[in-house]
C-alpha cells in the first residue's frame, strides 16, 4: 500500500512559514521626537509637519514624483544660540550617515532661522533616473548644540511613490525565501 | 546535518537583507538595527535550523 506523504509536508511547510511570518509582525521601534526645547516645522505640498511626525504611521511625506514641490522650513531654539553647530543624518541600522551640517559664531545670537528647499534639488543629488531613487521610510536623526544648550531629535520621512527598487527587493526576498526553504531539503544519503 | 547548511546560511542572510530593504521601500519599517542586523541573523538561524531539521524530501 502506498503511503500518503502530502500531509506531513504541508504541516512542516506551514510551521516554517509561521516562523518567518512572525518576524514580519514585529512592531516598529518607538521614536522619540525632539528633546531639548527646540521647535521647528516644515510645510510640504500644503501640509505642515513638525516634531510629532516621528513614527512610520505619521511620517513627513515627500512627494518626489510631483514636479516643483518646495519645502518651507523654520526652526527656533530656546537658549543662547551663539557658537552653534549641528548635523543631520539618515539612520541605517546601528549607523547614522551624515547628510547635512551647519554651524557658526552667530554673534548676534539669532535664535531662529527659516528657508526653503526645492525637492528638485534633492532629486538632483541622485545620479540615477527618478524611478531609481529609493523610496520608502527613513529615520532622520539630528542634533543642534550652542553655548546655551543642546537639542537632539528624530523624525520619520517617507519618500512617496512607487519605485523600481522596491519591486526588485520584493522579488529578491521572494527568490531568497524559496532558496531558504531549499536548505530544508533532505540530502540523499 | 541532514539538509543544506551552507545554502541555509547564505539564503537566510540574503533573505533577511532583502526583507529589511523591502519593508523599508514599502514604508513599513525604516532601516533600524533590528531590520538591518536582526533580520539577517534571524534568517541565518532559520536557514541553519531548516538544514538541521530537513523537513522536506524523502526520508529514505
Amino acid at each position: 500500500m502506498q503511503s500518503h506523504k502530502t500531509g506531513p509536508w504541508a504541516g512542516r511547510l506551514a510551521l516554517v512559514l509561521g516562523v518567518v511570518a512572525s518576524v514580519l509582525i514585529l512592531p516598529a521601534t518607538a521614536m522619540a521626537g525632539i528633546e531639548g526645547g527646540c521647535t521647528g516645522s516644515v510645510v510640504i505640498d500644503g501640509t505642515t509637519y513638525g516634531p510629532n511626525n516621528d513614527t512610520v504611521d505619521n511620517p513627513i511625506v515627500v512627494p518626489i514624483e510631483q514636479d516643483g514641490v518646495v519645502a518651507l522650513w523654520e526652526g527656533e531654539v530656546p537658549f543662547d544660540n551663539r557658537n552653534n553647530q549641528g548635523e543631520l543624518g539618515i539612520v541605517v541600522g546601528p549607523f547614522t550617515i551624515r547628510i547635512a551640517d551647519w554651524g557658526g559664531a552667530n554673534t548676534e545670537n539669532d535664535a531662529g532661522n527659516s528657508g526653503s528647499y526645492s525637492i528638485e534639488e534633492f532629486k538632483d543629488l541622485f545620479p540615477v533616473p527618478e524611478s531609481l531613487i529609493p523610496r520608502g521610510v527613513y529615520q532622520l536623526s539630528g542634533e543642534h548644540t550652542a553655548d546655551g544648550g543642546r537639542c537632539t531629535g528624530t523624525v520619520m520621512v517617507k519618500l512617496e511613490g512607487s519605485g523600481t527598487i522596491g519591486i526588485a527587493t520584493a522579488v529578491g526576498a521572494g527568490v531568497t525565501f524559496l532558496t531558504l526553504l531549499g536548505a530544508g531539503l533532505r540530502r540523499k544519503s | 546535518m541532514r539538509g543544506r547548511p551552507i545554502l541555509g546560511f547564505i539564503s537566510g542572510l540574503l533573505f533577511g537583507l532583502f526583507l529589511a530593504f523591502t519593508l523599508q521601500q514599502f514604508g513599513i519599517m525604516p532601516l533600524s538595527t533590528l531590520s538591518v542586523i536582526g533580520f539577517p541573523i534571524i534568517g541565518i538561524v532559520v536557514g541553519l535550523g531548516l538544514a538541521a531539521w530537513a523537513p522536506f524530501g524523502n526520508k529514505t
